[in-house]
């Protein structure tokens, strides 16, 4: 196959799609990683007062429908949600119904998968090693960086994927919060539901799924790839 | 100076600890039940736990004040704590668990090639922990501990994931890096015979107090061992000199620091006048006279005296004074029938093949 051809093989509709939907996935997945690392290990390691309530909320996306997440993200951030001073502040509209706005969607979604995998790969380790470490004179950040995050690299990486895919596939709060507008918000899974409600785009359609399909196996593929090697 | 000092006071749920205790240069058991709180002491000697109350001195440098609010951390302790479990970091390398805690600007003064050398690690070097059977695993963690450069050496239960001969094996590694590093030791157990391996001195921890502190045979006299069957893997130390090779593997021996004459045999090694040698005897190979026998086919028949006595249901625990003290186990029928009694004088009998190298059974070990 000619890749130079490849606009004939797609047209603009998806190709957009298809680049807005990995950057979009990208984006929240990076964004999660500083996120997602020190609060799975808090949880893992800590306890505190409010433990139990911030568990609450990290997981509560899990839980939640998807339109009720964008709902709220809508109503925190919307043009007149209650963040609304803050834009005056800073002299924006708000971020609803931006590139950015698909992003926190597909972050809020996803950050309690990718938390829950962090989390368990902490649970799993032996504190006896964290404990040993330290009477060899490493200090916390030392025993963390050193022990404590290569032995839970694993849990991290499948947690990474995991958060990845959940973004690809992200919709419900996506077009709540973020709308559905052509090179801007509307990522791959809105598309395929956009040309399923024009008679005729089936055949669009059907490209967009075959593709979807064809990048969650990858990205299946390349995560094991990645956790066998560690 | 003293090593360690210790006055503090720890409570968790229903346990209480009280411990105070000195411990000066050298070597120190403290010994216990298990339960009665000697891990939890390691945990607050070397910063994983906290005392509710008191003071820890390390080298005279004070780690826990609980009055002036000083608590030094673990990493700030200098001591280094070998655990049960080895505990090697699965994800590196021997060599990279070794070189872990060695401070990387201070001077050292136990460096790599000496730890790898007298704990035999040459060949781990490369190897993964997983790699690793248990006893080598705890040689690894002996001497990753001892090359973060401690000021002293805590060892929790060493031998106990151990079979006998590698109980041996570690023992003989562990009395070398004493003898090699002088570095104070500590070395908790619940098994009196593994302190017994190292050390006569000892602290005996009961429900998390400090019962009694002294040497082994004060203990003996007092029933301390009263059913902890101590006799199971004790065995006696003697180092010794070649005098000369009397036949094939049949070798006149001298006690060190004595004058007296010993028997023994190797088949294994082939030894020089002047080698210096590590020995061990177990106290059921030890026969008591009380008159010198003729007529017997046991080479080592030695002039001892009754340093104490010590029976329980079975047997007879008597220390000897054999111009080093010896340890030996008879029945308590035979200590009564010959009415063995403190300050007598009788013999101590053994084979030269009782007399066993520690180098010979290493070696015997590592062919079966």
């Amino acid at each position: 196959m000619d890749l130079t051809n490849y606009h004939k093989l797609f047209t603009e509709f998806e190709i957009s799609a298809i680049l807005l939907s990995l950057k979009v996935a990208g984006v929240s997945v990076a964004a999660a990683v500083p996120i997602a690392i020190p609060l799975g290990w808090v949880l893992s390691r800590k306890t505190f007062r409010g433990k139990r309530l911030l568990e609450s909320i990290v997981f509560l996306p899990l839980v939640l429908p998807p339109v009720t997440i964008g709902y709220i993200l809508l109503y925190l951030m919307g043009r007149s949600g209650l963040l609304s001073p803050l834009w005056k502040l800073l002299g924006t509209d708000g971020l609803a119904f931006t590139f950015w706005a698909a992003v926190i969607s597909s972050l809020v979604v996803s950050m309690p998968l990718f938390v829950r995998s962090v989390k368990a790969s902490f649970d799993m380790i032996d504190p006896g090693f964290e404990l040993t470490a330290q009477t060899l004179g490493a200090n916390r950040l030392k025993v963390f960086r050193t022990i404590s995050l290569p032995l839970a690299m694993p849990g991290v990486m499948s947690g990474f994927v995991l958060a990845f895919a959940r973004s690809w596939g992200e919709f419900g709060a996506t077009i709540t919060f973020a709308g559905n507008m052509f090179g801007q918000t509307q990522t791959l899974p809105l598309a395929i539901y956009s040309s399923m409600q024009v008679p005729g785009q089936e055949f669009v359609a059907f490209k967009l799924v075959l593709i979807s399909v064809f990048i969650a196996l990858l990205t299946m593929y390349l995560s094991e790839r990645l956790v066998k090697n560690i | 100076m003293n090593v360690l000092d210790v006055d503090i006071k720890y409570k968790v749920g229903q346990f209480k600890g009280n411990y105070r205790f000195a411990i000066s240069h050298g070597v120190t058991g403290i010994w216990g039940p298990s339960g009665h709180g000697k891990t939890t002491l390691i945990q607050l000697i070397s910063g994983l736990l906290k005392p509710a109350q008191g003071t820890i001195s390390v080298r005279g440098k004070v780690v826990v004040d609980r009055n002036q609010h000083i608590f030094v951390p673990p990493h700030h302790r200098n001591i280094g704590v070998v655990f049960q479990e080895a505990r090697l970091f699965p994800h590196l390398s021997v060599k990279k668990n070794l070189l872990y805690g060695m401070p990387n600007k201070t001077p050292c003064h136990i460096s790599l090639n000496d730890v790898v050398e007298v704990l035999g690690l040459n060949a781990l070097l490369d190897q993964m922990p997983g790699q690793c059977s248990g006893g080598e695993k705890q040689r690894v963690a002996i001497g990753r501990a001892l090359l973060s450069q401690p000021e002293l050496l805590l060892l929790d239960e060493p031998f106990s994931a151990l079979d006998k001969q590698l109980k041996l094996k570690a023992i003989n590694f562990i009395r070398k890096v004493i003898r090699k590093f002088d570095i104070p030791v500590v070395i908790i157990s619940h098994d009196i015979a593994d302190i017994l391996n190292l050390t006569r001195h000892m602290l005996l921890i009961k429900q998390g107090k400090v019962e009694i502190e002294g040497d082994f045979s004060e203990l003996l006299l007092q029933g301390y061992f009263e059913g902890s069957a101590f006799s199971n893997s004790f065995v006696n130390d003697l180092q010794f000199t070649i005098v000369s090779e009397e036949a094939a593997g049949n070798y006149k021996v001298k006690l060190q620091g004595t004058g007296h004459i010993y028997y023994l045999h190797s088949e294994t090694k082939q030894l020089c006048a002047g080698d210096h040698i590590d020995a061990f005897l177990r106290p059921e190979d030890i026969a008591v006279a009380t008159h010198r026998v003729n007529g017997i086919s046991m080479q080592n028949q030695l002039e001892a005296t009754v340093l104490e006595i010590y029976t329980d249901k079975n047997y007879a625990f008597c220390l000897l004074d054999v111009g080093t003290e010896l340890l030996v186990q008879i029945t308590r029928d035979s200590a009564d029938r010959l009415n063995i009694r403190k300050n007598q004088a009788v013999y101590a009998l053994f084979k030269s093949s009782a007399l066993t190298m520690y180098d010979d059974s290493l070696r015997m070990s590592r062919m079966g």
